[in-house]
């Protein structure tokens, strides 16, 4: 943990410098046209979650929350998101998604999978509705609906490559993070 | 729950506390100074696109750029002469008023900038440049091209910044029906969704499909006399942006029972937004014989 939990934190800022470089693409669907972003902090955020102890959860929240506010929140005017508020949408995300953590720790990636996905929906959802009730103007096109779910899938799709990565840095670490998963195949699908 | 996990969550919810309850000016600062970390990667990224960029346009030839440079002279000429006839007017019109004793304008400059990113916010529609504090740009600063209004300064970093776009629902400009005295609020249409300006690729959506970045003028006289193909420009009302700004063309006017909205088409393609102008307040004049307007080049 003394080594893994450092090696997060220059990941966290590798991942907030290729945000930089992302744009997010367009989708036509017969439906009408959406946006993709690919939220990167946003995912490692919620893929370390289920990697790390909840008080670290919780500092990785907060680190993630100020510099995407920082950064990505632009101001308007005084009806905009307030600063701070991605800090609380991630620890509440956070805080959920850390419920699968025993299921993560057995190698069981599918869940986790879809619980990023789902948190990273529900975030953005928050945000739009946060920020509508501000405005006081609660519009759902189509359009939002479909950037906020293929947002959400792209982020699912990008998870399990950043699982990977984690793994690999606890391996790396000495960071037992599926420790679980190598006890249940060592006895051939019999726990020890 | 242990108490370790419960320390924590009061320390975080003492850390958003703090950061709600901070004054606007240090969010400001702080958003200053992560623009201003972001802002070599920011050049980096475009100095990359333009590489690729130069790789697939194709090299105009030696004939083409003569033909180009010729073509500019002429047009720097014809400029001298305009700004020539500008500059007497304008220093008739500052006689004028001051004789007629009234408010003075305020005098402005231009700072050209170049777009060095479309940003992948989420909820906003901006675009980043590369000019910044250092050269004297602040918050709420007009942005133009041409004598269109682009947005304006919504986050300044050191050496570049977050433009808002006029498209965004949080970008509200005084406006005004041309020919006419109706004056309303022009403001981003919310309704199509987020971020609905780029593509990414350089195109704006509303050519391809139903994200169409519009304009809603409200607030309009409830008999206003507009209709589709009518011109809207800034009022100068409110002092952040100067009048006569090019905004849009009136698509679609709807009548309602208090006031009456317009759609607008935006007069900027701002999928093909390569240089735009920062307008930023110059120094107050001291005699009536000060400097010439400031930005109109001398002949």
């Amino acid at each position: 943990m003394i080594f893994f939990a450092p090696v997060m934190f220059v990941l966290f800022w590798v991942m907030m410098i290729a945000q930089e470089f992302l744009a997010p693409w367009t989708v036509t669907t017969m439906f009408g046209v959406a946006e993709v972003y690919f939220f990167l902090p946003w995912v490692f955020f919620y893929s370390m979650a289920l990697a790390v102890p909840y008080p670290l959860m919780v500092a990785f929240a907060a680190l993630a929350g100020f510099t995407w506010d920082a950064r990505w929140q632009v101001p308007g005017d005084s009806l905009d998101l307030p600063f701070g508020s991605s800090i609380v949408l991630f620890v509440v995300f956070g805080s959920v998604v850390q419920g699968i953590r025993p299921l993560f720790r057995r190698g069981n990636w599918l869940l986790p999978v879809i619980m990023v996905g789902l948190a990273v929906f529900f975030q953005l959802a928050s945000q739009y509705l946060l920020l509508s009730f501000r405005r006081g103007s609660f519009e759902f096109s189509s359009e939002l609906w479909f950037t906020v779910v293929f947002t959400s899938v792209a982020s699912m799709a990008l998870s399990p490559v950043l699982f990977w990565l984690n793994s690999r840095i606890a391996r790396r670490c000495g960071y037992e993070l599926e420790i679980e998963q190598f006890t249940f195949r060592r006895s051939y699908g019999h726990q020890i | 729950m242990s108490r370790v996990n419960v320390i924590a969550l009061l320390l975080l919810i003492l850390l958003v506390v703090g950061l709600l309850l901070l004054p606007d000016e240090r969010v400001q600062r702080i958003r200053h100074d992560a623009l201003g970390s972001a802002a070599p990667f920011l050049r980096a990224k475009d100095a990359a696109s333009k590489v690729v960029d130069g790789l697939v346009t194709e090299k105009p030839t030696y004939e083409q750029l003569e033909k180009d440079c010729e073509r500019l002279y002429q047009e720097v000429e014809r400029l001298r002469t305009s700004n020539r006839d500008l500059d007497a007017l304008y220093r008739e019109n500052k006689e004028l008023r001051r004789a007629l004793n009234m408010h003075k304008m305020p005098n402005f400059e231009l700072v050209s900038a170049e777009v060095i990113s479309r940003d992948s916010s989420t909820w906003y529609n901006t675009l980043v440049i590369d000019k910044g504090t250092d050269d004297g740009l602040t918050v709420n600063d007009p942005v133009i091209v041409e004598t269109k209004l682009v947005g304006k300064i919504s986050v300044a970093g050191p050496d570049s910044s977050v433009v808002l776009l006029v498209t965004d629902e949080a970008c509200k400009v005084t406006a005004r029906v041309t020919s006419t005295t109706y004056v309303g609020i022009s403001e981003g249409q919310g309704s199509q969704g987020p971020s609905s300006v780029f593509t990414g690729q350089g195109e704006t959506q509303g050519s391809r499909g139903n994200l169409t970045p519009r304009l809603r003028l409200r607030y309009l006289d409830k008999f206003a006399k507009i209709q589709p193909g009518m011109s809207v420009f800034s009022s100068g009302q409110g002092r952040v942006y100067p009048p006569n700004l090019d905004l849009g063309t009136i698509v679609a006017v709807k009548p309602g029972d208090i006031t009456t909205e317009a759609e607008i088409e935006p007069a900027v393609d701002f999928g093909r937004l390569e240089f735009v102008f920062v307008i930023r307040k110059a120094p107050d004049e001291e005699d009536a014989s000060g400097p010439e307007p400031a930005g109109v080049e001398k002949p």
